[in-house]
């Protein structure tokens, strides 16, 4: 009887339990742990400034117009160029009407750069050329003549960023009077058929301007344009006129709509860095910062972007035996005196892996795998000489790392998105900038 | 008949498993975790001694020379178990954890007048914590929170030979097959949940030889010494690493891990019996173990020379005619001081330990309990102290085989 029991009991014990598994908390001098984690922020990284052949600038909703003069890019100019598709080829009461006017109204993006305080001169030319595309897209180098003449000129003061800006542009009656009596007479019925009279307006800026604004190609900048009807227009072109009644006493008022086409329009973005800090930037001639004052350049609509190399990266695989590289950040600051309440510095940046010829190779994404992830200005601070964009390099970092051919890819840095090319400059500091140095901080787990 | 089966099973059992003790100490988190107290709770009850104790109804694990004293029933099967209540403190507050575990499976058997064979099956050490710590981001003032964990630990399994010179003298030798892997994991939290499981298995044989005198110096007057020399013996390891992210273990990535071979230190113990009027006994055990000498253990702790020191008093039932079975009874007390053998933080972690037991005699079986109350990290400067109770019990089944093989 004792036997079995005590059997028992001892049967117990072979079956090892622990009521708790609570973790025990201890300070880190009483362990160390035999991973390691070590932060390296003194890994070479290699900036320069380089420039795209060209970029696209069609088909972003957007007319960019204006001039930047200074002393980092030199000059820059932006016409925009655009086709008119009217809204009817016919006429109200086509044989009693009488043309009045002819109108262009210009909705502001909240986009703008430069001197807002100064008259901002811009000029209507007619089109002599068709705008064709070039494979689908147009380029910020592509040409389309347009007449000499200009039909139309304004002369404002930039009013980014308020609801109720809009430019109006009485353009010249002569023009108006051929188009109108091209629609009354009934001459064209299709777009193709218009487009050989009319064949679209460029926005041409006054070359003593020095800013750069946005008018958007979308129904989403509609301003009211009449204070009693409440009326409200996007970018359009307004014809103006009216019928008189059979007795010719009542006058009744139409209006006919020629809108700015989305998809034939581009923005030609030209570039003169001729005695500017860029002098001697090309597509085929890129400058290392050390040659800029240890500075990189960017500049949207133009096409010149910052390209970051870590040409030592791979010799981190030989700190540890079996590593993972926990985060890589890496971080540039603007330079001082190159950014200004009119001059801002692009929010948020964008980044992709390039290759050896500056071709995007892929965007940067989060873990997902999709979400494309970009770098914020951090202006947190109060002194702007800290504000920083934080590029997150972890994935680069591993990929290049765990690669078994060298790929020798790069990383690209845009001031706007691969798609919205047209805003945004920014001068950043590299490694060695003195007050605004770029900083690659690579925390490396060894196991 | 019966029984024999059953112990058969709990044997073969004990023997294909590698069987772990827990012991959910933090401090097992060093070196090859924590040595379990594998001993009878009879050894354990004498303040952890008994090179100088002879063996007649039992398994003295301490000398493999003491099982010469096994008579005529001349097997013995040993089954023990711990049962600890462990309450941790330090300055960042106090935990407690209560385990129970066997220690260990032994059997020994009388082959001839003068030659005896055992074998047995011990957890030796264990590693088991879950310890919650920061980790330095060197180059840098910050931390991540790092969390360790710790499982497995060495078992050894070992054939003991026991050789009676004459009535006084005896002489024992064992060997062993250290054994086990242990597992250590750093879960670092970082942007991402990491997870750095390193296992390592050790294997190695170990030597030890024993061996007991004994005089009568007057009927009622016994004087035992014993001493044992455990040989140094390499651990031979072996080890990989996997590193996995936020759980996601179908993706791990493995690699070997170079690790280095550690090792088991030389150890030397003395020990002295006295008996009188065959009821009182004393014993005392000093072991010193060169822990100065081992090197290349996983964790970065400091090694120094470990001295143990255990006094057991043990009060036995004498001569007279014994009526009842609590006249039968054995009463024990006992300390032990271990002066332990590493530094953490430049503090040892030394132990105190004090004991009390019964031994009960039933029929064919000798069953041993004891409790036992201790300290682990007696010194002021040390920033984790353990105090634990414990409860020990032995169940020793004797038996008669090959009866007609030999006669005392």
């Amino acid at each position: 009887m004792y036997k079995q029991l005590l059997l028992c009991i001892s049967l117990l014990f072979l079956f090892s339990c622990e009521d708790e598994t609570n973790t025990y908390e201890v300070g880190s001098s009483w362990i160390d742990a035999q991973s390691k984690i070590v932060m390296i922020d003194t890994v070479t990284v290699k900036m320069s400034t380089i420039m795209m052949d060209s970029v696209v600038t069609s088909g972003k909703s957007v007319m960019m117009t204006g001039n930047i003069k200074d002393q980092t890019f030199g000059q820059v100019s932006s016409s925009s160029l655009f086709e008119l598709t009217p809204s009817s080829y016919t006429l109200t009461s086509p044989t009693t009407a009488v043309f009045d006017s002819i109108v262009m109204y210009l909705t502001n993006t909240d986009f703008y750069y430069g001197d807002t305080l100064k008259t901002f001169r811009l000029n209507v030319h007619p089109m002599s050329d068709r705008i064709k595309l070039n494979n689908g897209y147009l380029y910020n180098k592509s040409n389309f003549n347009y007449s000499a003449n200009s039909i139309g000129s304004a002369e404002f003061y930039p009013r980014p960023k308020t609801d109720s800006s809009y430019v109006k542009i009485r353009l010249d009656q002569s023009y108006g009077q051929t188009l109108f009596n091209t629609l009354k007479n009934n001459d064209v019925n299709n777009q193709e058929y218009f487009l050989n009279f009319y064949k679209g307006l460029a926005l041409v800026p006054s070359s003593d301007n020095n800013a750069m604004l946005r008018f958007g190609i979308n129904s989403s900048y509609q301003v009211q344009i009449n204070k009693s009807t409440k009326e409200k227009v996007s970018n359009t072109v307004r014809m103006y006129y009216h019928t008189t009644s059979q007795n010719g006493t009542e006058v009744v008022k139409y209006t006919l709509d020629l809108n700015p086409s989305t998809s034939n329009q581009y923005n030609k973005v030209q570039s003169n860095f001729t005695g500017s800090e860029l002098a001697g930037l090309t597509p085929t001639n890129p400058i290392p910062s050390a040659n800029l004052g240890n500075k990189t350049y960017l500049m949207a609509g133009i096409g010149v972007y910052t390209k970051v190399e870590i040409p030592y990266l791979k010799s981190l695989k030989n700190l540890y035996e079996n590593y993972k590289i926990i985060d890589a950040n890496f971080s540039v600051s603007p330079v001082a005196g190159y950014y200004s309440n009119s001059f801002y510095n692009p929010s948020p940046l964008y980044y992709y892996v390039g290759d050896k010829l500056n071709h995007i190779v892929s965007a940067y994404t989060s873990t997902d795998g999709s979400t494309e992830i970009t770098a914020s200005l951090s202006a947190d601070s109060e002194f702007q000489n800290e504000h920083v964009y934080n590029f997150s390099l972890t994935s680069f970092v591993n990929n290049i790392l765990s690669e078994s051919a060298n790929s020798n890819y790069n990383t690209l840095i845009y001031p706007s998105s691969y798609s919205d090319v047209l805003s945004g400059k920014a001068v950043f500091g590299d490694q060695k900038n003195k007050t605004n140095p770029a900083k690659l901080k690579v925390y490396i787990l060894g196991y | 008949m019966n029984k024999k089966i059953i112990i058969s099973i709990l044997f073969s059992g004990a023997f294909v498993s590698e069987t772990y003790a827990q012991n959910s100490s933090p401090y097992s988190y060093f070196g090859i975790g924590m040595f379990n107290n594998v001993d009878n709770a009879r050894n354990i009850a004498l303040g952890n001694t008994g090179i100088a104790l002879d063996a007649p109804d039992y398994i003295n694990s301490k000398n493999p020379a003491a099982m010469t004293s096994i008579s005529t029933r001349n097997v013995v099967f040993d089954i023990s178990g711990i049962l600890k209540h462990n309450t941790i403190s330090s300055n960042l507050g106090s935990d407690k954890r209560l385990n129970s575990n066997f220690t260990n499976f032994s059997a020994a058997l009388r082959i001839s007048k003068n030659i005896f064979v055992g074998v047995g099956m011990q957890p030796a050490t264990s590693s088991d914590y879950k310890i919650s710590s920061t980790i330095p981001i060197e180059g840098t003032t910050s931390e991540y929170p790092v969390t360790y964990e710790g499982s497995g630990g060495i078992s050894n399994w070992g054939i003991s030979l026991g050789y009676k010179i004459n009535n006084n003298w005896s002489v024992g030798g064992k060997v062993k097959n250290n054994f086990g892997t242990i597992v250590r994991n750093e879960i670092i939290t970082t942007t991402s949940e990491v997870e750095i499981s390193r296992s390592t298995r050790y294997t190695g044989f170990s030597y030890n030889l024993g061996t007991q005198y004994k005089k009568d110096f007057t009927d009622n007057f016994q004087l035992t010494l014993g001493c044992i020399v455990n040989f140094g013996s390499k651990l031979v390891s072996k080890g990989e690493v996997s590193y996995t992210e936020n759980k996601d273990y179908t993706n791990s990535v493995t690699s070997k891990l170079s690790s280095k071979d550690s090792s088991l230190p030389f150890e030397m113990g003395l020990g002295i019996g006295l008996l009188k009027n065959e009821k009182y006994r004393m014993t005392f055990d000093f072991t010193q173990s060169n822990w100065d000498k081992v090197k290349n253990t996983e964790t970065s702790e400091q090694y120094y020379k470990q001295n143990t020191y255990g006094l057991g008093f043990e009060i036995l039932p004498g001569r007279k005619q014994i009526e009842k079975i609590s006249e039968a009874f054995i009463y024990r007390f006992g300390v032990n001081y271990d002066t332990g053998y590493y530094k953490i933080n430049k503090a040892k972690i030394d132990k105190l330990e004090a004991t009390i037991g019964l031994g009960i005699p039933l029929n064919k079986v000798m069953l041993n309990v004891g409790y036992g109350y201790g300290i682990h990290g007696v010194q002021k400067n040390v920033s984790i102290k353990e105090n634990y109770h414990m409860l020990n019990i032995s169940m020793s089944i004797l038996d008669t085989w090959f009866k007609k093989r030999y006669l005392d």
